[in-house]
């Protein structure tokens, strides 16, 4: 049995999955998909995940996509310590405030800077969605403050998700991350400290990184 | 206690927090935010949200943006045992699953909207289109396996995605092809709470069938 994870490494979201099991130290079965290929719109994805996006997670009977409700329903069901997700109604709801934030405000307009280039023959970064990511590292580096995580005192589901949402940015080169003294330094401890990062994130984000400039350095 | 919403009627996310908070029975003030006339630039705003955004929900020291935390914030926290947003790990991934997934809808919303509202540009308004009806037709997909969004019960993941679907409805975008939206839409209208949606999506309907006509008629 155990938990299947149909994943792509250059994907930033399915990253942030992986990333998270290894936090919790569970098994997982990585299931690649070669999404360039189209296997994601073949039929037997699409039965289990009519919107065929990874990561999806299949726990047993269970599927469950959306790589942060995919993070959090782990805590809930695996996590031995809560921390990575707190009880506490108000300190969930920062947590969960800052998952909303990666989705829909880091992330977004990260990848309204880089899908264009990649899949749409943009030639260069567009430069509202590259002000408006800078503008959302600025408030990261607020969330993060003097407290050394995103939603507190201490790791969460959040900083996972952010950070990898972050290592891609980096990867990408679309800014100069030392502008951001702050969130660089919690990226480095998060490299450093999470187990799995290496293997997990690292080269996925590489890779991404290299896809993305080859797409930028295409003249036609 | 008092709790307070920094928003104003036609917002999507606006709206779902207003359904929610009807269907939880809290009562709460609101305080008009105007966009446009700059009410979120304020540094009074901006130090309790420096996200500059609505919703935003203020109790006691706690200020919390982002709809989707708002709502699920609201139950963890005054109504804990409620089905709306179950404890169960699985039932509860499920929601939040589609909490997420409601997010893209909302993103695939602004697009549509925000040229139209901002720049006047009714092509790039209508060329987004297609992906708004995308999603409604993956969310089509969803209901063919659950009556409601995320299981065989109103959840949190109706009163958000309503505020969305809802739109589209009000807006005149074609529905003729997904017919269990269009029913789940029908039933989930019957919900008291629903009333909280009526006044907001009515505005936003008409501001954008106007809205576009017009620039349509200027095109031609």
């Amino acid at each position: 049995m155990g938990l299947d994870l149909y994943f792509m490494d250059k994907s930033s979201p399915a990253r942030a999955a992986l990333l998270l099991i290894k936090t919790l130290g569970l098994d997982v079965n990585v299931k690649s998909l070669d999404l360039f290929g189209g296997e994601h719109l073949q039929e037997d994805f699409v039965a289990i995940n009519p919107q065929h996006t990874i990561p999806t997670l299949v726990d047993g009977k269970f599927v469950i996509w959306e790589s942060r409700a995919i993070m959090t329903y782990l805590v809930n069901k695996y996590g031995k310590d809560t921390s990575l997700y707190p009880t506490d109604p108000e300190e969930r709801a920062v947590v969960d405030q800052r998952l909303y934030f990666d989705m829909g405000t880091l992330y977004d307009n990260f990848g309204k800077c880089v899908y264009p280039i990649i899949f749409g023959g943009a030639k260069e970064v567009d430069e509202a969605a590259l002000t408006k990511t800078k503008q959302a590292l600025t408030w990261l580096e607020g969330f993060i403050g003097d407290r050394g995580f995103v939603a507190g005192s201490s790791l969460t589901v959040a900083d996972i998700a952010l950070g990898v949402t972050v290592s891609t940015l980096e990867a990408s080169g679309i800014l100069d991350l030392s502008a951001y003294p702050v969130v660089s330094a919690w990226l480095n401890k998060l490299k450093t400290t999470l187990p799995g990062y290496a293997e997990a994130n690292q080269p996925g984000a590489e890779a991404f990184g290299v896809m993305f400039k080859e797409a930028l350095a295409r003249k036609s | 206690m008092g709790l307070t919403v920094f928003a104003f009627e036609a917002s999507p996310p606006c709206r779902g927090v207003f359904i929610t908070l009807k269907a939880l029975g809290l009562e709460y003030e609101l305080k008009q935010i105007d966009t446009k006339a700059g009410d979120t630039r304020t540094p009074e705003y901006l130090e309790k949200n420096p996200q500059h955004t609505v919703p935003l929900l203020e109790d006691g020291d706690l200020y919390l943006a982002e709809s989707r935390a708002i709502s699920t914030y609201l139950v963890n926290k005054y109504a804990p045992d409620s089905d709306l947003y179950p404890k169960d790990p699985e039932a509860r991934a499920l929601v939040d699953s589609r909490l997420f997934f409601d997010v893209g809808l909302n993103t695939a919303l602004l697009h549509i909207l925000k040229p139209l509202k901002y720049d006047g540009d009714i092509a790039r308004s209508d060329a987004a289109i297609p992906a708004l009806l995308d999603l409604i037709n993956i969310f089509e997909a969803m209901l063919a396996k659950s009556e409601y969004a995320a299981g065989d019960h109103v959840t949190l993941a109706d009163l958000a995605i309503v505020a969305n679907v809802s739109t589209a409805e009000a807006m005149g975008l074609d529905l003729s092809g997904v017919p269990k939206v269009r029913a789940w839409l029908d039933k989930i209208k019957q919900l008291p709470c629903y009333e909280a949606n009526v006044q907001g999506v009515t505005q936003l309907g008409v501001m954008y069938k106007e809205g576009s006509t017009a620039l349509r008629a200027k095109a031609q």
